[in-house]
């Protein structure tokens, strides 16, 4: 690439760099003493005849000081600051030049090891054909396809245009760690207005983590990261962390704390309790399975992978209402039947299933009973002894908890195939270290969730019952799924006859609104959802499904914004259906 | 990958969306994949399209992906207009997610049924 550097506007590559030098703010000693790489990649740039930005007596100032000198470091980067990184902001934004080609030099950058930031959370919604935002044309070309960077870059722009305030925001921001920088990059088009309502109704999808549930995790990352299989104080305390939070969860579903087993998350408790109950016998796994035709992936696919391998699996059909019929499971029951395995509420349109009663029958027959519980946990009362369940899975954060923390309850006495073997963790139930930050979390988010549970979901079930009242009466054609059958407070499904579903969705999102849909067209399998198709609806019906899942940290004033931006979303739709005859 | 800015601004804005009472031809295709339908109008005079609408019921890509090939239709001549390929719309329009490459079938497939008797 042409290396073209017009004398006013410098080079934007420089500010990453430069972002790179603040961070050694925090860190002088580490790179000067500890990363002969980074120091290499300083020399080089300061001996690179066609820059020259960095004042050559700048890293000798830093190898002199032998990183004690942190100030130093800052002295540096804050000149380069002021002299190249600003005007190039500036100058890109209100002068627009066009194409500046510039020569990413990340390629060379071994001192990124410390400060390495991926910019993983940019990739999912942003594309590089994405960046000509309400900003004309940024000049992408000239960024030589390193997404990190144009990523900070464009969101500083687009701020700093939005805000009216070029100087202090390109100062402020544009310092900011790369990946600082991506997150204010939304995606394209109206998405990129910073000061958009954003209501977030996907929290049967996942939910925002607590402040609080953040401040428990910090020290186990900072102070108290001992392994609490060691012996030492270190170790000690992380176990006693873990106790704490075992306990917290164990309340939450009435269970006793040696009856909970810390896992990944749900679709690891779901495989655990399914797989180790039908490789008990050890050998090929066998026996009979009876599970329900709405279930999570998660079960789903396992007991499908299952009936593979020779496991014979019966899939209860669902009424109308999604509800399986205890009967069902009672006629279902086989001499070879050795799990049941329903969920508890499901996650699409949130009815609740008679758990309790499929217990009863379960603990008659003496099959195992597993229900996967990680919609249901936190939304509504769960006593896992009144359920009559054996394995009862649930997940962190579905509850204002950590990702990658789940647990799974297994019943005192009742005994599951491990599958992971190791070193003998959780009771030689699920080897592997202790996820300790996420195991806090998880104890933290269970012990407010139980804490607000009474209160809490009265006020959300309250909500979106007015939701569905309101939307009812200002959209014509318009379904409540399951409206009838005992649901989660929080999840609404409805379904919009004349408009589909991931249409819908995208004007939802770029109106700042994230919901889900169960339309074909938005899944990658390209079939419509199988939880409403068990319900009896036509692929067609299902084509206009929308999810609202809300959560305890929902307000009045999200419900009313959706209320306000949906009727016409739904209307602009219909008037491009070639079927839709306004009545 | 998500959707382009262009993509996402003909599906905000569609272009040509409209019947053509005294159309020339009229086309309803529906995607077999996921269920989407569109409906084409065309007026051909000459060997070529004078004039073209559409109607559509689907996702995002879909209208998108409706809206540009009616408007690319106008002015084209039939045998040009029955070129077209679903790469060549998708392309256009900054290129589609994997698992929405087939939204793009309903425009072509729309054309090359609504030119069937010229």
């Amino acid at each position: 690439m042409d290396r073209e550097i017009p004398g006013k506007i410098r080079p934007p590559e420089v500010r990453d760099d430069v972002a790179e030098l603040v961070d050694t703010q925090h860190r002088g000693h580490e790179l000067v003493s500890l990363l002969p790489g980074a120091k290499q990649w300083l020399l080089d740039e300061i001996e690179d005849p066609r820059t020259n930005r960095i004042d050559r007596s700048a890293p000798c100032q830093i190898s002199r000081n032998r990183g004690e000198d942190v100030a130093a470091v800052k002295s540096l980067a804050d000149r380069v600051q002021e002299k190249a990184v600003v005007r190039d902001v500036i100058g890109l934004a209100r002068e627009n030049t066009g194409k500046h080609p510039i020569i990413g030099r990340y390629k060379d950058m071994a001192a990124r090891r410390y400060g390495e930031r991926p910019a993983s959370r940019a990739d999912a919604r942003i594309d590089n054909n994405e960046v000509h935002g309400s900003f004309g044309k940024v000049p992408v070309g000239a960024f030589n396809g390193e997404r990190r960077f144009n990523d900070v870059v464009r969101a500083d722009v687009v701020r700093n245009i939005d805000q009216m305030c070029f100087r202090r925001n390109a100062e402020n921001h544009s310092f900011h760690d790369s990946d600082k920088g991506i997150g204010k990059a939304k995606v394209c088009g109206e998405r990129y207005n910073h000061r958009m309502r954003r209501v977030y109704l996907d929290s049967n999808a996942t939910t925002p983590m607590r402040p609080e549930v953040l401040a428990a995790m910090m020290p186990v990352f900072t102070e108290h990261y001992g392994n609490a299989s060691s012996i030492h104080w270190f170790g000690q305390l992380a176990k006693s962390l873990i106790d704490d939070a075992r306990k917290h969860v164990a309340q939450l579903i009435n269970a006793e704390t040696s009856e909970i087993v810390f896992v990944s998350g749900g679709t690891e408790a779901d495989n655990f309790a399914i797989r180790g109950v039908v490789s008990l016998k050890g050998g090929a796994p066998s026996g009979h399975i009876i599970t329900s035709s709405i279930e999570h992936h998660a079960v789903m696919h396992t007991c499908k992978d299952l009936e593979k391998q020779g496991v014979s699996v019966t899939w209860l059909p669902v009424s109308r209402d999604g509800l399986v019929d205890p009967d069902d499971v009672r006629k279902a029951l086989r001499p070879d039947t050795v799990l049941i395995t329903i969920m508890h509420a499901n996650n699409e349109i949130g009815t609740v299933q008679p758990i309790d009663e499929i217990g009863k029958i379960a603990a008659e027959a003496d099959v195992y009973f597993h229900s996967d519980g990680v919609q249901s946990t936190g939304k509504i009362p769960v006593d896992v002894k009144k359920l009559g369940v054996d394995l009862y899975s649930i997940s962190a954060h579905k509850i204002h908890g950590p990702k990658g923390i789940g647990a799974l309850f297994i019943r005192k006495g009742s005994t599951l195939k491990p599958m992971l073997t190791g070193g003998g963790h959780e009771r030689n139930r699920r080897s592997g270290t202790e996820n300790v930050a996420g195991i806090v979390g998880f104890g933290e988010a269970a012990r407010l969730a139980r804490q607000g549970l009474a209160t809490e979901m009265r006020r959300v079930g309250d909500l979106r019952d007015h939701f569905e009242r309101e939307l009812k009466s200002r959209i014509e054609l318009i379904h409540v799924n399951a409206e009838n059958a005992p649901r989660l407070p929080n999840t609404s499904n409805v379904m919009v006859d004349y408009a589909e579903g991931e249409g819908l969705v995208i004007s939802l999102d770029l109106k700042g609104v994230a919901v889900s849909t169960g339309s074909a067209c938005s899944s990658g399998s390209l079939e419509p959802s199988h939880v409403l198709t068990a319900i009896g609806k036509t692929p067609d019906e299902a084509h206009g499904s929308l999810r609202f899942s809300l959560s305890s940290m929902t307000t009045d004033e999200d419900i009313d914004y959706v209320i306000g931006v949906l009727p016409g979303i739904v209307e602009r739709l219909r008037e491009l259906s070639p079927y839709y005859k306004k009545v | 990958m998500a959707y382009s800015e262009k993509l996402l601004d003909y599906f905000q804005n569609p272009r040509c969306v409209g019947e053509i009472p005294d159309a020339h031809a009229i086309a309803e295709v529906s995607n077999p994949v996921c269920g989407d339908v569109m409906k084409l109008w065309v007026k051909v005079e000459g060997g070529r399209i004078q004039d073209a609408r559409f109607k559509a019921q689907g996702c995002s890509a879909a209208i998108a992906t409706s809206s540009y090939a009616t408007e690319m239709l106008i002015g084209m001549s039939v045998s040009d207009a029955r070129k077209v390929t679903r790469e060549q719309i998708a392309d256009a329009l900054g290129g589609l997610p994997g698992s929405k490459i087939h939204c793009s079938v309903l425009a072509s497939d729309a054309i090359r049924e609504v030119l069937k008797g010229f």
